[in-house]
């Protein structure tokens, strides 16, 4: 029997862009076990309902995350209309899901920088953030943030985004779509980087639904479950996903790094597509409702699909303006079961690409 | 020797991206060169706020609504304060402000130079400009005073023509009430 070592992987290391700790008891060069601990960046977010009000609380939400900080004021926004009487504006909700999907989109041409970067293939990183930027200076020029847009709130909307400028993002993401499928094929086809991704990190369909995976690693094992499927009769859904002409999931049946990677680039072009869509259907109108009274004695629940996977937010009210609870289960957390199980039995030069290959966002995971 | 299969790697993997890598090559540089080449900032670009002291009242309102409790507002010595480090850049205190003196600017702070500094302080106001607004305070002070002597001498007059029976009675239940809006705004204004 070979001897057994335990290795510290973490919370600071190149190749991690966020801190989590795994202690890999190895076997020689092969990982027998991984033990992970988290908490190195709790920040004690959902507390700070006692001393934010209900309407200023989204400016917390959205800060939970640098990456996904769109989706959970969305996400925090839905569950607490649940409480309040306020009906949401079409024009709110339209726009709200297309920066929904440009922000996943900025999110997974971040993580395929991240993986090519940690691939060490230097160009394709630069070449993924060099597409994302683009983005960014759009969010800037419509909402004054590149990641931080507080522009989500409770009734609808801070500010109105300009409808010739939301088409105008038409433009640059249909000329982005060559290079992205330039940086697909790379990704899918190139010898250097499928080597390191075919085959490793396996889950199958049954381990990935057993574990609670969720998002892109769920769907890389073929599992097609997607929280943008919610029809308009689910009340914890996005209303203005409903809109769309049909959505089918993108999924992948090999189970491996390679599987997901290529369920990220596949959601890539998908979003492109519902932006499109969507831009022909913004009504013109209001972008605000004022919520009338405070969040009710009650429960508020709803389900979003962040870049990362499902994402689940949970409100209670009291009849103040506070907040009792505020609650959120993050992809991160659904994923790292599965994480440590993926990990079991692999060489220790995979660890680093099947830790990534689930994106992992530990300061979400945290709060 | 390379097999057909490993070419075809190459050539539907590698030089395809080279498709890009070769025009980025030669074309302008996709980013700038910072700090020597200065950026433009869209307008609506959240930099720091900034407040047209003149114009200000010094009600407190963008201390109130402030979720990150940046801004020290201090009425008798006619002093907005603002932390810059703390300040996220919400825009709710623009939003709320009645004169609409603070603004969105869309340029950054440069707090680590020496042109300003963490902590914004706009210096008081002269004291002209101070005594100026105590006698506008007190003006009006003496107005809403002065309309309400009238007030109450009407409410009297009113109740004697009206005899004995029923005395004061519209003054009574003002009084039962509490302090009417304008007594209450002279008290706070004292």
């Amino acid at each position: 029997m070979a001897r057994r070592t335990i290795l510290p992987y973490g919370p600071q290391h190149p190749v991690l862009p966020e801190p989590i700790h795994l202690d890999l008891v190895l076997e020689d060069e092969r990982v027998v076990e991984a033990v992970p601990r988290i908490g190195f960046v709790h920040r004690g977010l959902e507390k700070l309902t006692d001393k934010y009000d209900y309407q200023q609380y989204d400016l917390v939400a959205e800060r939970i995350c640098g990456i996904c900080s769109f989706g959970h004021s969305l996400g925090y926004a839905q569950a607490t209309e649940h409480l309040v009487d306020v009906e949401i504006p079409p024009r709110a909700q339209v726009i709200r899901v297309i920066y929904h999907e440009l922000e996943r989109m900025q999110s997974d041409m971040l993580w395929l920088g991240l993986l090519a970067d940690a691939l060490g293939f230097e160009s394709l990183f630069m070449h993924c953030w060099r597409l994302r930027e683009q983005l960014l200076d759009y969010f800037e020029a419509t909402c004054g943030g590149r990641i931080i847009l507080s522009l989500c709130c409770v009734g609808g909307l801070r500010h109105d985004v300009d409808t010739d400028q939301i088409k105008g993002v038409v433009t640059t993401i249909e000329d982005m779509r060559d290079d992205l499928e330039r940086i697909q094929r790379t990704f899918l086809r190139d010898r250097s980087v499928v080597h390191r991704m075919e085959g490793i990190g396996m889950l199958s369909a049954e381990d990935a639904l057993a574990y609670g995976a969720v998002g892109p690693v769920l769907r890389g094992s073929g599992v097609a479950l997607d929280m943008r499927m919610l029809d308009a009769n689910a009340t914890d859904g996005t209303v203005g996903y409903t809109l769309l002409d049909g959505f089918e999931p993108i999924t992948a049946t090999g189970g491996d790094c390679l599987a997901r990677c290529e369920v990220r680039l596949g959601e890539l072009f998908q979003s492109i597509d519902i932006v499109e869509q969507l831009v022909q259907k913004i009504p013109e109108g209001e972008f605000y409702n004022k919520p009338k009274g405070d969040p009710a004695d009650a429960d508020g629940i709803c389900r979003i699909e962040q870049p990362r996977g499902e994402a689940f937010y949970y409100c209670r009210g009291n009849g103040s303006k506070h907040l009792t609870r505020f609650r959120m289960r993050t992809p991160t957390t659904a994923n790292l079961a599965s994480l440590v199980h993926m990990l079991q039995g692999v060489e220790l030069t995979d660890v680093a690409t099947i830790i990534l290959t689930i994106d992992p966002c530990i300061s979400c995971n945290e709060r | 020797m390379a097999s057909q299969k490993d070419l075809a790697w190459v050539t539907e993997g590698t030089f395809k991206l080279a498709g890009m890598t070769v025009p980025a090559g030669v074309s302008a540089p996709a980013t700038e060169a910072y700090p020597l080449g200065a950026r433009d900032y869209p307008s609506i670009t959240k930099g720091h706020v900034d407040n047209a002291i003149d114009q200000c009242i010094f009600c407190g309102s963008c201390q109130r609504v402030c979720p990150t409790s940046a801004i020290v507002v201090d009425k008798a010595k006619g002093t907005w304060e603002l932390d810059e480090l703390s300040c996220i850049t919400c825009r709710e205190c623009i939003t709320i402000c009645p004169k609409k003196c603070l603004s969105m600017q869309n340029t950054y702070p440069t707090i680590s130079g020496s042109e300003r500094p963490a902590y914004v302080t706009h210096e008081a106001l002269s004291s002209e400009e101070m005594e100026r607004r105590a006698e506008a305070d007190r003006q009006k002070k003496a107005k809403i005073a002065a309309a309400m002597a009238a007030k109450k001498a009407a409410a009297a007059k009113k109740a004697a023509e009206a005899g004995d029976a029923a005395p004061a009675k519209d003054a009574a239940p003002a009084k039962a009430d509490g302090p009417s809006k304008g007594e209450k705004l002279a008290k706070d204004t004292e």
